[in-house]
């Protein structure tokens, strides 16, 4: 991030910078040392421009003062502006019973449990009428042509993972029941 | 998203051919609600021309423009769904809510043709009727309304719900006693006959 000033506000730091005094008390005894320095420092030309940068390693601020909070915030003002009453989970109302299973569901919706029952319903019936089709056998191949097309397939360690697949796959967690009401309690 | 008024171009376009070439081979997809309602859009479209025009040269860019497999989606269009469909002035495809995506939290639906093999409105009331039989229940107002949007058009859907209440019998409901979670909710003395007292909505704290 290279900050680029402009002539009046570099004629204001210049007051500060150590380098800058240094060099108009003992021209002759640091000159050798600070000779760059000061040629940096001509703001006789109109568009000049300091590049700060090049001064980033060096201990002081050169007298700028950036924007920073004036106080700091307290504990009780913290903990307001974390938890405040917007950011809480807010319950649901929109919640209603799955004529089905009797679950409770989202109003408007289908029962996620029921609809993957349903779905592997559906897969099974169609793997069913698949399987009534007469499907065309590949042709017989000998030993060493089949070994080269079909190659068997090498078991790799993460394969093991891979197969393990409720360890990665996310799953929606099975809703609540509706109980019923206890008549021992009343 | 889309750039133009009535034209979809690009990515949307290559998009929408993808997911209208798998919703004609598959007849039900699940996807986000907004790619949803186009699929639902489209679909009538096309079922329209294939009922005016058939497979003329004319209707035939109409597919090319919106389905990718074209071979296989065309003969499906003619041989499967005009003679489905004759009997309806639209509304050929239908569109059901799902609970947000894991991940992402996006809006989910599925698609269905209506009268399809995975027509899950129609799946869902048998079950729910399957299971009221089982249980000796009468089939409560909203079931029976269901039962009445799924069944008419045709006499043939009548039996053909029968035969989906026996086989969800089968699959689901195979014995009464264990049918777990769904009886009749406990009626509470002041709810006014609905299993439910009415609950305010939560006060700001």
């Amino acid at each position: 991030m290279a900050l680029q000033l402009t002539k009046p506000f570099v004629a204001a730091l210049s007051a500060q910078i150590p380098v800058a005094v240094s060099v108009t008390l003992a021209p002759g005894l640091l000159g050798g040392l600070f000779g760059g320095a000061q040629h940096d420092l001509d703001l006789e030309t109109p568009s000049r421009e300091v590049d700060l940068e090049q001064h980033k390693h060096e201990d002081c601020d050169h007298g700028i003062v950036y924007a920073v909070p004036k106080k700091k915030v307290s504990y009780g003002q913290k903990r307001k502006r974390f938890l405040a009453d917007t950011k809480a989970l807010k319950p649901l109302t929109n919640l209603n019973r799955c004529p089905a299973c009797g679950h409770v569901k989202r109003m408007h919706t289908l029962c996620m449990h029921c609809f993957y029952e349903l779905r592997s319903f559906f897969a099974k019936k169609t793997r069913d009428a698949e399987s009534l089709v007469d499907k065309k056998q590949p042709p017989t191949l000998p030993a060493h042509d089949e070994a080269f097309i079909y190659k068997n397939k090498i078991d790799r360690p993460h394969y093991d993972k891979l197969k393990d697949t409720a360890s990665y796959v996310l799953k929606y967690p099975r809703s609540q029941v509706y109980k019923k009401k206890d008549k021992s309690r009343d | 998203m889309v750039k133009y008024i009535n034209r979809i171009v690009g990515k949307d376009a290559i998009r929408l051919n993808k997911m209208m070439t798998s919703f004609i081979e598959h007849e039900s997809i699940v996807t986000t609600r907004k790619h949803a309602k186009r699929v639902v859009e489209r679909f009538d479209q096309i079922v329209n021309t294939a009922k005016r025009q058939g497979v003329t040269p004319d209707a035939y860019r109409v597919y090319q423009k919106t389905l990718n497999d074209l071979p296989n989606s065309v003969k499906k269009i003619q041989e499967i769904l005009l003679p489905r469909y004759q009997s309806r002035n639209g509304g050929y495809a239908r569109m059901l809510r799902l609970e947000p995506r894991l991940g992402d939290n996006a809006p989910q639906a599925v698609v269905e043709m209506v009268d399809g093999n995975k027509e899950y409105k129609f799946w869902m009331a048998a079950r729910v009727v399957a299971r009221l039989r089982q249980q000796g229940l009468p089939v409560d107002s909203k079931t029976k309304a269901q039962v009445q949007q799924v069944t008419q058009g045709s006499p043939e859907r009548a039996d053909k719900f029968e035969e989906a209440v026996k086989e969800m019998t089968e699959r689901f409901y195979p014995v009464p006693e264990k049918i777990q979670g769904s009886g009749p909710l406990p009626k509470k003395a002041g709810s006014g006959g609905k299993g439910y007292k009415h609950c305010p909505p939560p006060k700001m704290l």
